[in-house]
């Protein structure tokens, strides 16, 4: 509990400091960005590139980020590959389909506790469907029919409610994160059925198969974007900032949506 | 006689390199499918694909522009062939690029969604791209040329990320410790 009231000090901190250095000169002149010509109408437009990010994290973040690459590179995705000739497409789409239908409560909750009460009902309603005519989730029937998913994370919520998303942080396994996302993630791990944190509708019964369905549900959906990774990480001059900054990018968009 | 003759590719030229208003959403839809259809045909190898392509891409994108914000305030401080260098090598790469995210989704079908007017200099246009499991959106971002009806693509925005936003910070950060030079070679 103590550990959960540092973190929670610790995020408000760097939300307030995040949003001081947010403040460039640029967002007070708004008003006056027509009488600007071109070329300064897209300096507006685009973030200040020498702007310095706040990133104290970083020497551990370069290292996670060269360790998870080895374990994507040598391990992670040789055994997607393979997995991928073993088990046909239409297999995999709909284990895939399965784990996202599983994976209702989040975003149900999400959407709610954003306020978003007509995309938690179409949430709703899409779990109805696809777990009945869908067979478990297999078939994304819903979406067939022109129901979406709406997906919203823990992290998007706090973000939604303007926490700031503090410094970056690089978990093993999962990759480019930040402050408010790791605890928003650990949040929707919590109440996840695929985990294993003893309420009642969670399927594995203990953390070894938590642990082997989470595997699963990951390798599953790798084997269904190979090549991805390898052909973004081409595109960076320097891998860490790349994904930092692209991460941070997306996650500013969703929590806009 | 001579000199009309040179004129007019170049002229033709210029002309296809934008686009107007009017015509955005329906021009890029015809593009967008033209590009399809060449990414998914079987018969052509890799690298005729992307031959085939480069033409149709390079009337849609304005590579000065995009190189212009990449790089920021280093910009100014470039000469003109240095500058033009810069734009040959930035070209290529974003073609590259642009080319490889393609061919990952060729079985897949892109929808042109609605265009949006952010300001009156500045158009969206938005896609998405339906995969097996996932739809991902794409944003194409026009800009009104000066004094002109004609509108060009300055960035590509792929699931909340700004491509050019992100090569202007990843510029940034190489320049701080290397030289221009040394970009051009990694570019």
């Amino acid at each position: 509990m103590k550990y959960f009231t540092f973190l929670i000090f610790t995020l408000l901190f760097t939300t307030g400091c995040a949003t001081k250095t947010n403040l460039t000169p640029n967002d007070t002149n708004q008003s006056i960005v027509s009488q600007l010509d071109e070329s300064d109408e897209f300096d507006n437009e685009f973030e200040d590139e020498e702007k310095e990010v706040f990133d104290p994290l970083e020497g551990y973040n370069r290292w996670m980020t060269s360790v998870n690459d080895n374990i994507y590179i040598y391990a992670f995705d040789p055994v997607s590959r393979g997995y991928a000739v073993v088990v046909p497409k239409p297999a995999r789409v709909g284990l895939s389909n399965a784990f996202d239908n599983l994976k209702f409560p989040i975003r149900f909750t999400n959407n709610l506790l954003q306020l978003k009460f007509d995309h938690s009902i179409k949430e709703l309603g899409r779990f109805m469907i696809n777990s009945t005519i869908g067979v478990l989730g297999l078939f994304d029937v819903a979406k067939a029919g022109g129901v979406e998913a709406y997906p919203e994370d823990f992290g998007q919520t706090l973000g939604h409610y303007g926490v700031g998303s503090g410094f970056h942080i690089v978990l093993p396994f999962f990759g480019p994160s930040n402050l408010r996302d790791s605890l928003g993630f650990a949040v929707d791990t919590a109440i996840s059925p695929t985990t294993n944190a003893s309420l009642k509708y969670q399927i594995p019964d203990n953390t070894e198969k938590a642990l082997g369905l989470s595997t699963l549900y990951y390798l599953n959906k790798n084997s269904l974007h190979p090549g991805e990774y390898e052909s973004l990480k081409k595109d960076a001059l320097d891998v860490y900032t790349f994904f930092r900054d692209s991460y941070e990018q997306k996650r500013a968009k969703e929590i806009k949506e | 006689m001579l000199k009309k003759l040179i004129l007019l590719p170049l002229l033709t030229m210029s002309f296809l390199f934008a686009i107007e208003e009017a015509n955005i959403k329906s021009e890029m839809d015809s593009k967008i499918q033209e590009i399809t259809s060449i990414l998914q045909d079987k018969a052509l190898s890799s690298e005729s694909k992307k031959e085939k392509i480069s033409p149709t891409v390079d009337t849609i994108f304005d590579y000065k522009t995009m190189s212009k914000i990449s790089l920021g305030k280093k910009w100014k401080t470039l000469s003109s062939s240095e500058q033009e260098n810069f734009i040959q090598k930035f070209e290529t790469k974003l073609k590259n690029s642009y080319f490889e995210k393609l061919e990952l989704y060729t079985d897949q079908k892109v929808l042109v969604q609605e265009l949006e007017k952010v300001k009156s200099t500045r158009i969206q246009l938005h896609t998405d791209i339906i995969g097996v499991e996932e739809t991902y959106e794409v944003i194409y971002k026009f800009y009104k040329v000066k004094n002109s009806n004609d509108w060009r693509i300055y960035d590509v925005e792929i699931t909340g990320v700004s491509i050019i936003q992100t090569y202007r910070k990843q510029f940034s950060e190489f320049l701080k410790t290397k030289s221009f030079s040394k970009l051009l070679e990694s570019l």
